[in-house]
C-alpha cells in the first residue's frame, strides 16, 4: 500500500478518532459528519476530498486496521501466536472494536470484516469427512465464537492478557471446532511446543501439561525456522564445541529471534 | 443408535421445542441483549450449564468464559436456523449443536460434574469426539 503524505495520514487519523470517539458516545447512527469534522478540526469540506460518507470512512477505518493485523498475524509460527497477535491488537485499539461490534450485521464495514476473516479462517481449516456438520457453518461457528471471545475480553480488558485470551481461544475455538467438524490444513500448528506457564495461566497455577497437536507436515515458513537453527546449531557445535554453545549465539547465527526460538523448543538440548 | 437420554436426544428435544415454537424465538432473537427477557433467558442458560459442568482447566479457561461461550453460540445457531427452516432439519440442527457447541466445549474445556452424573443416572455422556 502506498504511504499517505504525512499532512492526510493527520486528518485521515483525526477523523479516525473522532468517529470512534462519537460513535462510542452517541451510537454510530446518531453521528453527523459535521460532528466528526467539528471534533477532528479537519474542514467540512475536507472530508468530502478524503471519503464519500461516514461509512465510506468507517470502512476505510476497519479495512486499514484489517490489513495491519493480517501482516502481523502473517509472521506468526503458530495459530496460539496469532491468536496472542489478535488479542494484543483488539487491547490496544479497544475502542475501534467496541464500535464494530456496535455495527449492524449488515453494514458495509461489519460485510467487509466477516468476508476478509471467513477467508483468514478458510486458509487455515478445511472441511472433515466424518462430520454432517456443513463446513461452512463450522466457519460461520469459528468466526462468530472468536468475535464472542473478543467481546468477552473487551468487558475483561484489565482481568486477562492477550496470552490468556488465546489460550482460551486454542481451547474453546480452535480444539472445539477441530473436534467436531474442521480438520486445519497441512502444515499449520495449533499451538507452541511450551507455553510460558506464567503468561497463560489466570491464578498462576496452571496445572495441565504442555500439549502440542503434530502435523503431518510443518508450515513451511516454521520448517524454514527450524532448519536454519538446526543448520546453525550443527555449525556452531562443529566450530566451539556443543557445550560452549547458547541460545543467543544459535538464534544470531541462525538470523532466527531469540524469543522465537523458545517458540520451537524449551531448551538447547531439546 | 439414539440413547435414551442423551446429548443428541436432548438437543433434538430442545431443538423440536424451537421449531414448534419459531415465531416466539423469533421475537426473542429481536431483542436487545440487555431485554430482561433475554437477560433471563441468558441466565437459566448459564444455570443449566453451570448445574452440569466444571471447568477442566480453569487457570486456563474459566468456568464463566466457557459458559458465555455456549450459551451465545446457541443464539448464533438460533438466529441461523429461524433464517434457515426450509433448508435444516430438527435433526440437523440438533447435530450441529451437538458436534459443534457441545461437544466441541466438552473436548478440552468443559467436563460434567460427578454430583450431577450421580443425580442423573440415566444419563449417557458422549464419547469425546476428534
Amino acid at each position: 500500500m502506498p504511504e499517505l503524505h504525512p499532512r492526510i495520514a493527520r486528518s485521515r487519523q483525526k477523523l479516525a478518532d473522532a468517529i470512534i470517539a462519537l460513535a462510542l458516545e452517541h451510537g454510530y447512527e446518531n453521528v453527523s459528519i459535521v460532528a466528526v469534522t467539528r471534533l477532528s478540526g479537519v474542514g467540512y469540506t475536507t472530508f468530502f476530498r478524503h471519503y464519500k460518507s461516514l461509512d465510506d470512512l468507517l470502512l476505510d477505518i476497519l479495512a486499514s486496521h484489517f490489513t495491519a493485523l493480517s501482516e502481523l498475524v502473517a509472521q506468526q509460527p503458530t495459530i496460539y501466536d496469532e491468536a496472542v497477535m489478535l488479542y494484543t491488537f483488539v487491547r490496544d485499539n479497544a475502542d475501534l472494536h467496541r464500535l464494530y461490534f456496535e455495527l449492524p450485521a449488515t453494514h458495509a464495514a461489519a460485510e467487509y470484516i466477516s468476508a476478509k476473516c471467513s477467508r483468514l479462517i478458510e486458509a487455515r481449516c478445511e472441511p472433515r469427512t466424518d462430520t454432517t456438520v456443513p463446513f461452512k457453518i463450522a466457519l460461520k461457528y469459528i468466526f462468530q465464537t472468536c468475535q464472542l471471545l473478543m467481546l468477552t475480553y473487551l468487558d475483561n480488558l484489565h482481568q486477562y492478557t492477550p496470552e490468556q485470551v488465546a489460550a482460551m481461544h486454542v481451547d474453546l475455538v480452535v480444539k472445539g471446532a477441530t473436534s467436531a467438524a474442521v480438520k486445519l490444513r497441512q502444515g499449520w500448528l495449533v499451538e507452541p511446543l511450551a507455553y510460558n506457564p506464567e503468561q497463560t495461566a489466570i491464578s498462576g497455577t496452571r496445572s495441565s501439561p504442555f500439549s502440542y497437536i503434530a502435523m503431518d507436515a510443518l508450515h513451511p515458513r516454521v520448517a524454514r525456522s527450524r532448519q536454519k537453527l538446526a543448520d546453525a546449531l550443527v555449525s556452531l557445535a562443529l566450530e566451539r564445541s556443543y557445550e560452549n554453545v547458547s541460545v543467543q549465539a544459535l538464534t544470531d547465527k541462525a538470523n532466527v529471534g531469540y524469543t522465537t526460538f523458545y517458540r520451537h523448543y524449551k531448551a538447547l538440548t531439546h | 443408535m439414539v440413547q435414551e437420554n442423551s446429548p443428541i436426544n436432548e438437543a433434538i428435544a430442545l431443538w423440536t421445542y424451537v421449531r414448534d415454537h419459531a415465531d416466539l424465538y423469533r421475537v426473542y432473537v429481536t431483542l436487545p441483549v440487555e431485554h430482561p427477557a433475554r437477560e433471563m433467558v441468558h441466565i437459566a442458560a448459564s444455570n443449566l450449564i453451570i448445574e452440569r459442568y466444571e471447568a477442566q482447566n480453569p487457570n486456563r479457561v474459566p468456568l464463566e468464559v466457557a459458559v458465555r461461550h455456549m450459551v451465545e453460540a446457541f443464539y448464533d445457531l438460533l438466529v441461523m436456523y429461524l433464517q434457515n427452516m426450509d433448508t435444516y432439519s430438527v435433526s440437523q440442527i440438533a447435530t450441529f449443536f451437538n458436534d459443534l457447541i457441545v461437544q466441541g466445549t466438552e473436548y478440552s474445556v468443559l467436563s460434567l460434574r460427578e454430583d450431577w452424573l450421580a443425580a442423573n443416572p440415566s444419563y449417557q455422556p458422549q464419547q469425546s469426539a476428534g
